[in-house]
């Protein structure tokens, strides 16, 4: 197993949280790599030195004015509360509202960018089709009249279309 | 207790047992008496020592009494506190942004490291100080984490809740915690390099 993965796995393990398997992986490993023994060793510190932080206390008027907080205030209905659980259930997942709006932005401007160029696409797409409808139209005009010249022809769509037809 | 105090929180109390939403034995007091230390050092270390941290503990409190119903009996009390907490601190952080005397300015930490309560003033001097420095460095070094890591690494290393329980309260998947768990320690241990190197 890489030194990546064993460190992911060091977390689980100095936490006490490592499956029978992932313990004995992590042993193995830690056998024949100083790196990781290191890695294992300044964790455990760490979290040694996480959990002695010393704690707080409030100061001695946090009671009294609590109680003078709730004397004014009354249990919420149980609808109210329905709400209030849903509101703390999806506060974490509605985070980012700003994110949303930035992601709607760009769309819209991508939108505004995109857009005139496919409507001139289309529009060139148009245009095309209608000259060919005439080249063809004139074409069958022609030759219902007898007076086809298909050197004219040539011509004419080569002038019209920039290239040329060879054959 | 402010005789006052007392007896409004037997009347909270006393809500909460009829409604039968709290343990008949756990009186809102009992809860308050029991709960207000941790809660209140929680939102301490989530707001890098802002002077708010004692009036968002008591908001915490308040919330919990109005929505009492809110609690789900499967869920572990504390969870339920730090939860209403977490959420607390991150409207007031939210609001703090346009509110600029809330956010912590450069410059607070270390201001704030500086009224850690000390652990150890008896025995060994000279490890005391040591114990006092590597404190101070600690706390530095959890204030500088994004909030979110921050939240995590302070409920899981530094409250004592099991993944699943920093998960429920901050209502995001197991896998998630141990990830941002995983990067805040990365970042921790990078700061704190020249305090941990070496075996104790």
């Amino acid at each position: 197993m890489s030194c990546g993965r064993i460190r992911k796995l060091i977390q689980v393990y100095v936490d006490g949280a490592a499956t029978g398997p992932e313990r004995d992986a992590v042993d193995r490993h830690l056998a024949g790599c100083a790196e990781c023994r290191r890695t294992l060793e300044e964790t455990r510190q760490l979290v040694h030195a996480l959990a002695g932080m010393p704690g707080r206390q409030v100061s001695a008027a946090f009671d009294g004015n609590l109680a003078a907080s709730l004397r004014y205030t009354a249990p919420v209905s149980r609808s109210a509360a329905w709400w209030e659980r849903l509101r703390l259930r999806l506060e974490w997942r509605l985070r980012f509202p700003a994110l949303v709006t930035a992601g709607s932005l760009a769309a819209a401007a991508m939108a505004a960018v995109v857009t005139p160029g496919l409507i001139r696409q289309h529009q060139a797409r148009e245009e095309r089709g209608r000259y060919v409808q005439s080249v063809l139209e004139r074409h069958q005009q022609l030759e219902q009249s007898g007076a086809l010249e298909w050197d004219a022809v040539d011509a004419s769509i080569a002038v019209s279309t920039g290239s040329v037809i060879t054959e | 207790m402010h005789r006052d105090g007392r007896e409004s929180m037997a009347g909270a109390a006393s809500v909460s047992i009829e409604q039968g939403v709290i343990n008949r034995e756990q009186t809102f007091e009992g809860l308050v008496r029991q709960y207000k230390h941790r809660i209140f050092g929680y939102v301490c270390r989530l707001t890098n020592d802002s002077p708010d941290a004692e009036d968002i503990t008591q908001e915490v409190f308040i919330r919990a009494y109005q929505s009492m119903h809110a609690f789900r009996r499967d869920a572990a009390l504390d969870t339920w506190l730090y939860r209403i907490a977490t959420n607390l601190v991150i409207d007031r952080f939210r609001r703090g942004k346009r509110a600029p005397h809330f956010v912590p300015v450069i410059g607070a930490a270390e201001e704030a490291v500086g009224e850690l309560p000390s652990t150890s003033r008896e025995g060994d001097p000279h490890a005391s100080l040591q114990l006092d420095e590597l404190q101070r460095q600690v706390q530095k070094a959890v204030h500088a984490l994004p909030p979110k890591l921050r939240a995590v690494v302070v409920l899981h290393d530094m409250e004592g809740l099991s993944y699943d329980e920093v998960a429920e309260t901050v209502g995001c998947p197991v896998g998630t915690v141990k990830s941002r768990l995983f990067n805040a320690r990365q970042m921790l241990r990078r700061k704190l390099y020249c305090y941990m190197e070496g075996p104790e």
